[in-house]
């Protein structure tokens, strides 16, 4: 019986502790940002700003994590359990229609990188092959309505194709032939892996297929804070602007520094991944990261006559450039 | 004399060994048993990933296996630190928690029926549903590892342990009550006692789901661990990766299982064991 | 004769256990009386209620009727203050003999200790000395009931109360306990009721028989056993005790015959 107190007491003890380091430190310098999934070509930016020291020049701290799950980042910002992260401008719309509380506060690639692909092997070369085919998506309804659009545009009727939930792994259903095309992989990620296992393939990019451009990746942080005059946002943008001037000058130190920091990444994947994204950084509006506002509200009009959000939502509290300026 | 000294000497097995097994032997032939069936099924294994169709990232051979491992050792085994942290952690307060429901059921009609719905609907709750909440909470900390484990392994603790209570013959706290035992005796000297073989038997299942549960647990929000490490080399098509992770969470659990086997035999001098030789 | 008090006196008890809404009459005012250092036992054919009767002495089974008393104080109801010895040895498994034997100390708030050191020169006189560190699993049939026997003793109570002990063992081991029994009880001089539906355990061992009926348990008669003490088994071959054992099965059979008239 003994034992057993004993041990009850030891794991209350436990959980107290626990309890407690769970409630962070409240260091006012440093930052929390929450990846919009493993790290890979896509933070180069941000791992070169990290390895050069950008960050501490500018008198922050920054803790660069994952994210369990690629929705949950937007949550996080929204709940004040991180200072901020990494979303996509089609999640930040459709968080704000719920009454999220996230406002985008800069771009980190200024145009899709979510793209239809489809085994080089497969012979279809564009859009208008696609019809009676299935396509394999991750479940997230604005891949519908893009699908849609693409479509559409090429002449192709949607209900004549299937589309198949498989889950986040785009490129190993595309491969194994569970689906004959995909969309919501990226062009420098699920295309390059897709290439390196050996099977090439054909990228369609949404922009080019009547999908109004949007932001892929944006940094996004609790709108309260973005109204505010939070100075440590607009040096976090600082410095990841020169990170990102960086790692276009020097693509391998900064191809070096994501692998370093993340030991699980991929070096091959993260290295093509990089070497496509450095045009679209060194042709990206300066400063980097800026917005255009304008590019924003036919994004969110193309929503909104696809009936994904019911209202437009206003500009204001929805994103801002004014960290940069 | 020499028929005799013939006689003796055509009784002994050639090399002088006496004919009779020791117990010894068929202990470790258990093991080497075992040893040879996993040997045969790596071969079989290595076989089919070279013979057959199938992609080295769906079905890495098992020296593709090996040389994951090799190529950064360092790598895995951090996330195997990690991992291991908080599936011990999570088991240990798994134990606490099973047992004190356990005992809070078996004493009181009223808490079991309060709580018994509660414990059994528990483990109908996909961990993917509560996960949100439990990220945004406690963040990417220790806690919510802890509440996934818990929750997947306090159940055969206590379904385990309140039988066990609740096994004690009646007839025997009769005779406890005819000595003027309390009731808190009877807890103690009795129902406790009598509850502990059927308490190592969930601890020893609570065991073996705890590195999974560590594993559920980092999917729920974690930058380290088997969990993570493997989610994401899968995503990469790194599968020789995610085998070798699976290969030490297997030994992950084997050794918790062994540990909590071998703490019971101590615990239990009195229970019998199944014997290979009777 | 003394006329002393008895040492244990059952007054009217009467018994019924309702299951669900089916009633069963166990025991109709049943009346007993046992006087300090008295051997009696309590005969009838198999459930007859005879441990419901000793239940109810026991404490364990409050009577819808009746009284129990100890030296004259009304005790009905209350447990720990006899030694009592169910059929089921009841050792339990993770002890050891000799901590089994002193559960009884154990809960009366002895240190473990000083129990141990009391038990264990009555380990040897019970023929258990060699196995006070063993466990129960490893003892025999009969060696489980000394040992259980002892841990009754142990309980230091001046009544024992012995519910068929001896009913799980085979006849040669039996017997072999009767004579242990009866020299033992001769050397403590504790007072015994002693349950059986073993004609010749209660003619060899009892002062007194109480015959009961079956269901409803009343009792039908007493018989005096007034063989010469000490006894020894091969008594049980004697023409007094072929006699005796006549006149008891005959009272045995004219408790069952009033039953089945009744």
């Amino acid at each position: 019986m003994k034992k057993f107190l004993l041990a009850t007491a030891v794991a209350l003890f436990l959980m107290a502790a626990l309890l407690m380091t769970a409630c962070g430190g409240d260091d006012k310098d440093k930052l929390t940002v929450i990846l919009d999934w493993f790290p890979n070509a896509d933070h180069a930016g941000l791992y070169a700003a990290e390895a050069q020291g950008y960050f501490k020049e500018e008198g922050l701290k920054v803790k660069l994590q994952a994210p369990g799950n690629p929705e949950d980042p937007p949550k996080f910002v929204a709940a004040n359990r991180a200072d901020i992260a990494i979303s996509y401008e089609p999640a930040v719309i459709l968080a704000r229609a719920e009454g999220l509380p996230i406002t985008a506060i800069g771009s980190i690639v200024p145009t899709p990188l979510n793209s239809i692909q489809v085994l080089r092997s497969s012979g279809i070369a564009s859009p208008a092959q696609l019809g009676g085919k299935k396509i394999g998506f991750t479940g997230i309804p604005t891949e519908e309505v893009y699908l849609k659009a693409v479509l559409s545009k090429a002449g192709v009727n949607p209900s004549s194709v299937t589309m198949i939930n498989v889950g986040f792994e785009l490129s190993k259903a595309l491969i194994s032939k569970q689906v004959d095309a995909i969309i919501g992989g990226y062009w420098n990620v699920e295309a390059v892996l897709a290439e390196m296992e050996g099977h090439p393939v054909n990228v369609f990019k949404l922009q080019d297929w009547g999908v109004p451009e949007f932001n892929e990746l944006v940094f996004v942080v609790n709108e309260k804070r973005a109204r505010g005059a939070d100075e440590n946002l607009r040096k976090f943008l600082r410095a990841v602007a020169k990170g990102h001037a960086y790692a276009v000058q020097n693509p391998d130190a900064a191809i070096n520094a994501v692998v370093k920091a993340s030991q699980e990444s991929d070096r091959e994947l993260v290295t093509r991944g990089v070497r496509l994204l450095v045009p679209l950084w060194r042709s990206a509006p300066q400063p980097f990261g800026l917005m255009d506002e304008a590019k924003w509200r036919s994004f969110i009009q193309f929503l909104v006559d696809n009936k994904i959000v019911e209202k437009p939502v206003a500009i204001d509290g929805t994103m801002t450039n004014k960290f940069l300026q | 004399m020499s028929a005799v000294h013939n006689a003796v000497a055509k009784s002994r097995a050639p090399g002088g060994a006496a004919r009779r097994p020791s117990p010894l032997a068929s202990a470790a032939g258990g093991y080497v048993l075992s040893l040879l069936l996993g040997l045969i099924a790596i071969a079989v294994w290595q076989a089919v990933a070279d013979f057959s169709s199938l992609k080295q990232w769906l079905l890495p051979s098992p020296w593709e296996v090996i040389q994951a491992f090799a190529e950064s050792p360092g790598l895995i085994m951090r996330h195997a630190a990690v991992t291991a942290e908080e599936a011990l952690i999570g088991f240990a307060v798994a134990l606490a928690v099973g047992a004190a429901l356990a005992v809070a059921i078996s004493q009181s009609r009223l808490a079991e029926r309060a709580l018994y719905p509660y414990v059994v609907a528990s483990q109908a709750v996909p961990v993917i549903a509560i996960a949100p909440v439990l990220v945004v909470w406690f963040g990417f900390s220790l806690m919510p590892k802890i509440i996934v484990i818990v929750l997947i392994t306090f159940f055969p603790i206590t379904i385990n342990m309140v039988d066990g209570i609740r096994s004690v013959d009646p007839d025997l706290v009769s005779l406890m009550r005819s000595m003027g035992a309390t009731r808190w005796q009877v807890f103690k000297l009795v129902q406790m006692p009598s509850a502990l073989p059927y308490f190592f038997s969930g601890a020893k299942v609570a065991a073996a789901v705890s590195v999974i549960g560590a594993i559920f647990g980092e999917w729920v929000g974690a930058n380290e661990g088997l969990g993570y490490f493997l989610k994401y080399s899968s995503a990469q098509f790194l599968t020789a990766r995610v085998f070798a992770s699976i290969v030490v969470l297997a030994l992950m659990g084997l050794i918790l299982f062994s540990a909590v086997a071998f703490v019971e035999r101590k615990a239990l001098p009195w229970a019998k064991r199944p014997s290979a030789q009777n | 004769m003394a006329m002393t008090t008895p040492l244990l006196q059952v007054h009217g008890v009467s018994k019924t256990f309702v299951e669900k809404t089916r009633e069963l009459p166990t025991l109709r005012n049943v009346s007993i009386s046992v006087r300090q250092g008295e051997f009696v036992s309590i005969i009838g054919p198999s459930g007859c209620g005879k441990s419901t009767l000793l239940g109810v002495i026991a404490g364990l089974i409050p009577p819808d009727e009746g009284r129990v008393l100890l030296n004259s104080a009304v005790v009905t109801g209350q447990v720990g203050l006899a030694g009592y010895m169910p059929q089921k040895d009841l050792l339990v498994p993770w002890r050891t003999v000799l901590d089994n034997v002193i559960l009884a100390q154990e809960i009366a708030g002895v240190p473990r200790a000083e129990a141990r050191a009391k038990a264990r020169p009555l380990l040897e006189e019970f023929g258990l000395g060699p196995f006070a560190s063993a466990h129960p699993h490893t003892l025999s049939g009969g060696m489980r009931q000394r040992a259980a026997f002892l841990r009754t003793v142990l309980f230091e109570k001046e009544l024992l109360l012995l519910d068929e002990p001896f009913g799980a063992l085979d006849s040669l081991t039996r017997s072999a306990m009767h004579q242990w029994l009866l020299s033992l009880w001769e050397r403590l001089g504790k007072t015994v009721v002693l349950v059986t539906h073993d004609m010749d355990e209660a003619l060899l061992l009892s002062d007194r028989i109480y015959v009961m009926t079956p269901l409803p348990g009343q009792v039908r008669s007493e018989l005096a056993v007034t063989l010469p003490r000490p006894r020894r088994y091969d008594l049980v071959l004697t023409q007094d005790f072929i006699a005796r054992k006549a006149a008891l099965l005959a009272a045995l059979r004219d408790g069952a015959a009033l039953a089945g008239a009744a």
